[in-house]
């Protein structure tokens, strides 16, 4: 019985301090976390929407309800952009779906023509090698040289993205034509990005 | 034990991967290519040092009933600390790239195996010498597994294009590729030991056979 006691309270004393190291560590980093958050999902934006956009939407993208540009209809943020002029010229859908080793975040920006105009998935838990390569943008190099340099704005290509969403309309996809190897990450990919189209619906005909 | 041959027995003698067959998950998910590889190598180095080294401290503290319960919940916190300030303070660039490999950190057992075999024995120096060594010894034969299915399956190396117009060769990228491979290493890994012990005279023991390495069975009667 003495022994039992001691071994409940040894125990329970590791899991005391780890607790509170992990609370300290939380408490300490969350300002941090959230500023680096905040700088992926800008970088993200400017990926994803036209160059000609003049203030990228996200300046106080953590604060929707403070920031008529940020629109959230069924828990996806819409990120609104506007030319110089002031006219909405595009619109970038923050959604996640569930992949394989956790949520998969996407941004999806959408032309004033209804058309996507790319899609990034700006975080997520797949396994490199496998379920990335439905996530992840990498360019071809080549030792020999040659091998083309990006042009400005330009994001690396992937496959699966790029076939299966890129200049296509808006609308929810049926299709779940996926990379062999990582059909769960696709399919994360798949319903984030037909959610991103669905609050973009909603998002017009509200505005009409 | 010298201090060079701490740190060293990971790399070759002890190899993790290679000679001690710890990991083996991590190793076929994610040796689909050397970059993949090189960023788990490092992950999984920086959490084994840390994690043998705070359990070679409280290893006296811990009654050792329930010392396995205590290094899985060690190990955790410090794989979540690490995950929290790689996402707050690391550049965005190296948090992408290192980040997706720490949940997968949790799955490895070298980190408890580690803990069990050594750290939980001897003293704080030359477990964090362990770890540095076994995470090296690790991140070398994922490197080289990598490094191999990599090429076989795109013609590429850290991908970069070697051989232009390689026939793709899916069968490498996906876990059954990396059994193979692996199989063909510990293969020559085994032949090259064999043909070592004949030149002496002697019979090849495999290590997991004559239990010199391992300590898990001793402290049953503890």
């Amino acid at each position: 019985m003495k022994d039992i006691l001691r071994l409940c309270v040894s125990l329970g004393l590791v899991c005391l301090v780890g607790a509170a190291a992990l609370a300290y560590v939380d408490k300490v980093t969350t300002e941090p976390r959230a500023a680096a958050a905040k700088a992926t999902l800008t970088d993200g934006l400017k990926l994803v929407l036209p160059p000609e956009t003049a203030a990228i939407a996200s300046n106080d993208a953590e604060d929707a309800a403070e920031n008529e540009k940020v629109i959230v209809i069924n828990d996806v943020k819409l990120y609104r952009a506007f030319d110089a002029a002031g006219k909405q010229i595009a619109v970038a859908a923050e959604s996640e779906a569930k992949g394989f080793g956790g949520q998969v975040k996407t941004l999806t920006g959408i032309g004033a023509d209804g058309r996507i105009i790319n899609v990034i998935v700006s975080s997520h838990s797949e396994t490199p090698g496998l379920g990335s390569q439905a996530t992840d943008r990498k360019l071809k190099k080549s030792i020999w040289g040659g091998g083309k340099a990006l042009a400005e704005g330009e994001l690396p290509p992937n496959p699966y993205l790029d076939g299966k969403y890129r200049g296509k309309d808006a609308k929810p996809f049926s299709s779940v034509d996926g990379v062999s190897g990582a059909t769960y990450s696709s399919t994360a990919v798949h319903n984030a990005v037909n959610k991103a189209c669905r609050a973009y619906d909603k998002f017009k005909s509200q505005a009409n | 034990m010298s201090v060079m041959k701490e740190l060293v027995k990971g790399i070759w003698k002890e190899n993790p991967v290679l000679v001690l067959m710890l990991g083996m998950c991590p190793t076929l998910a994610v040796s689909s290519s050397a970059k993949n590889a090189l960023g788990m190598g490092i992950a999984t180095t920086c959490v084994l040092a840390g994690s043998n080294l705070a359990i070679s401290l409280v290893r006296k503290a811990i009654p050792s009933k329930v010392r396995i319960p205590c290094y899985i919940v060690i190990i955790a916190v410090f794989v979540t600390i690490v995950e929290m300030l790689m996402n707050a303070y690391a550049p965005a660039e190296l948090n992408k790239t290192l980040g997706i490999y720490i949940p997968l950190i949790v799955v490895n057992c070298i980190v408890l195996g580690r803990a069990e075999a050594f750290a939980s024995k001897n003293g704080a120096f030359s477990s964090l010498l362990d770890g540095i060594g076994m995470g090296l010894g690790f991140t070398l034969s994922l490197m080289a597994l990598g490094g191999v299915r990599e090429f076989l399956s795109g013609g590429t190396f850290f991908e970069y294009e070697v051989v232009p117009g390689w026939p793709s060769f899916l069968l490498f990228k996906f876990p059954a590729g990396a059994f193979i491979v692996l199989a063909v290493f510990l293969a020559i890994n085994n032949h090259h030991k064999i043909r070592k012990a004949e030149r002496e005279g002697t019979t090849y023991m495999p290590p997991e056979l004559n239990c010199a390495r391992c300590h898990i069975c001793s402290d049953k009667d503890k």
